[in-house]
């Protein structure tokens, strides 16, 4: 039996373990049984139970005593002097928004609850949960009806971008951890990270243009944590200590997940920028025959269409890499390909803009470019699911 | 955070002569203790004996004004030595597979046992065999470690209360048992 067969053994108990429960009559009946005990010989030890004073020390040990007590009183001045002390104010805080005039205790309390804990992987879980929060603000303020949304919306990308890169900063601290309950929660970032981006990507297609920046940065980020979690993972499944909570297997289909996610980013992109050049051709041989000059846009899907192909082709040795099981390799030419895909998305939805902009200022009979705008748009959303990349 | 409710319910009980604290321990230790003896004991009432010795020595403890710094480590270390003593009465050396049918305690939902449940508790059982007279060859403190680390799932803090050391020389015997899995197969 080889060291990997007995460890999973060893697993399979646990699992089994877990799922054993008492007898209810067993726990019961002995339950009933020792309170009866017990009840019995309390009057009859308190004489000779001696009990120590009450303070804090009743509860902590000596040597938690000593590192809770300083941080523990220095948080709880900061909090009763800038906040009153006040524990309503912190709880009424916990729904608010970005833009919001509780909303800044929100974040002080939850800084707070991240100085009080001390375990790295502890605190690297407390934080994913603040992200978990961040994203749910995002989705908030693009669903309802808010005052200065897209204000609002650019403070909460900012303070999301901001937390994802704590979450990295962690995830490098956890990094040399070893344990179990390190790569169970670096498993969770990575899933949690790969769910906030597609959240993202979605707000993302119906936020006001002015705030899509914003929101594309954020999406990056929250890729770029997950490729740092994988590149955790990695590590872990190579740790005779880890191994079995995280498997070659899982880093492998987190990784594909990955390159999926970033191809499909690419085929929109290229799905759109096919449609635009196409309505360019048009608008130029219309500007040709108007003498009105040369379409400035054909230049642009161009330099849009060199970006996708660096891209595209970063991406495929990426998948290469992937294939063939060079792991290690993998999430560098990962973070190249994102921001890659990124940078071609940006510039295709400004492409987008300019290229309806375009269409609506030539000197033509109107009707008729109203009409193929409108065509256009269509088009882009009817191609978007479409998988090949064929730059123009 | 559970350390500091369980020493609450102690000031409770010694403090205020409260029996209910005794309960809310035995409420949130019960089914951790059965589950850590039931597959290294024979049989359903072997186990649910030595649980319910452990409490009662738990209790004694109490009276006898026993410091207990970790009350979930101290059931632990009381539920381990009795397993111990049971091994040491019955004059058996190896852990035995049985295949008692008449195995009644509910797997994972609680509902009435069924035979498919119940083969997968002998099968965990016969697991847990091969992978003790696997490691059956290595130091007894390795032995202790990794068993109570990866199938008790104890931290390193309690499995140093439960065996009596130091938590970093826990680390480094958990570090050396791993290491030494590798020159068994």
């Amino acid at each position: 039996m080889t060291k990997r067969d007995l460890l999973h053994k060893l697993q399979s108990v646990r699992n089994t373990e877990r799922g054993i429960v008492p007898d209810a009559d067993f726990v019961m009946r002995t339950r009933e049984n020792l309170m009866i005990q017990v009840k019995n010989s309390i009057p009859l030890a308190s004489g000779s139970v001696h009990v120590k004073s009450f303070s804090l020390k009743t509860f902590f040990s000596h040597r938690l005593f000593q590192i809770v007590r300083a941080p523990a009183l220095a948080m709880f001045s900061v909090v009763v002097t800038i906040f009153g002390g006040s524990v309503l104010s912190v709880s009424a805080s916990d729904r608010s928004l970005p833009g919001d005039f509780l909303y800044p205790i929100k974040i002080a309390s939850e800084q707070t609850r991240l100085v009080l804990t001390s375990d790295k992987a502890e605190k690297l879980k407390l934080k994913a949960q603040f992200v978990d929060r961040r994203i749910e603000e995002i989705k908030a303020i693009a669903t309802t009806e808010v005052p200065e949304k897209p204000v609002r919306l650019k403070q909460a990308a900012e303070v999301l971008k901001r937390d994802l890169n704590t979450v990295k900063l962690q995830l490098s601290e956890v990094k040399d951890e070893d344990t179990m309950a390190a790569a169970e929660v670096v498993k969770i970032v990575d899933q949690k990270s790969s769910e906030i981006a597609e959240q993202l990507k979605q707000v993302k297609d119906d936020a006001p243009e002015e705030v899509k920046e914003s929101l594309a940065e954020a999406q990056i980020a929250a890729v770029h944590t997950g490729v740092t979690a994988v590149e955790v993972l990695i590590k872990a499944s190579e740790n005779p200590d880890t191994q079995w909570v995280v498997s070659e297997a899982d880093v492998k289909d987190s990784l594909a997940k990955k390159v999926d996610s970033i191809n499909e980013t690419l085929t929109v992109s290229a799905d759109k920028l096919r449609v635009i050049n196409d309505s360019s051709m048009i608008s130029a041989s219309q500007m040709q025959a108007t003498g009105t000059g040369v379409n400035p846009l054909l230049g642009m899907t161009s330099s849009t269409a060199d970006q996708l192909n660096t891209a595209s082709s970063t991406l495929q040795e990426a998948r290469v890499l992937l294939s063939e099981n060079k792991l290690t390799e993998i999430s560098s030419k990962l973070l190249e390909a994102v921001k890659a895909a990124s940078q071609a998305e940006t510039a295709t939805n400004q492409l987008v803009a300019s290229s309806t902009q375009a269409v609506l200022d030539i000197p033509v009979d109107n009707s008729d470019v109203q009409g193929q705008s409108t065509t256009i748009l269509n088009k882009t959303e009817s191609t978007a699911t479409s998988t090949n990349i064929t730059p123009p | 955070m559970s350390q500091l409710i369980d020493q609450y319910q102690l000031y409770r009980i010694r403090a205020k002569r409260d029996a209910d604290a005794f309960a809310s321990i035995y409420d949130r230790y019960i089914t951790s203790i059965y589950r850590f003896v039931y597959l290294k004991l024979p049989t359903r009432e072997a186990a649910e004996d030595v649980t319910s010795e452990t409490f009662l020595r738990f209790w004694n403890a109490i009276l006898q004004n026993t410091e207990i710094r970790n009350v979930r480590a101290f059931l632990y270390q009381v539920a381990r030595n009795l397993v111990v003593d049971y091994f040491r009465k019955e004059e058996l050396h190896k852990y035995v597979v049985t295949n008692d049918e008449d195995v009644t305690s509910s797997y994972s939902t609680g509902q009435v046992s069924d035979r498919g449940r119940e083969q997968k508790l002998i099968e965990a059982r016969a697991d847990l065999r091969i992978v003790l007279e696997r490691i059956e060859r290595l130091k007894e403190d390795y032995r202790d470690v990794l068993t109570l680390r990866l199938i008790d799932g104890l931290s390193f803090d309690d499995i140093a209360i439960v065996l009596d050391k130091k938590p970093g020389h826990v680390r480094v015997i958990y570090h050396r048992a791993v290491r030494a899995l590798d020159k068994l197969s």
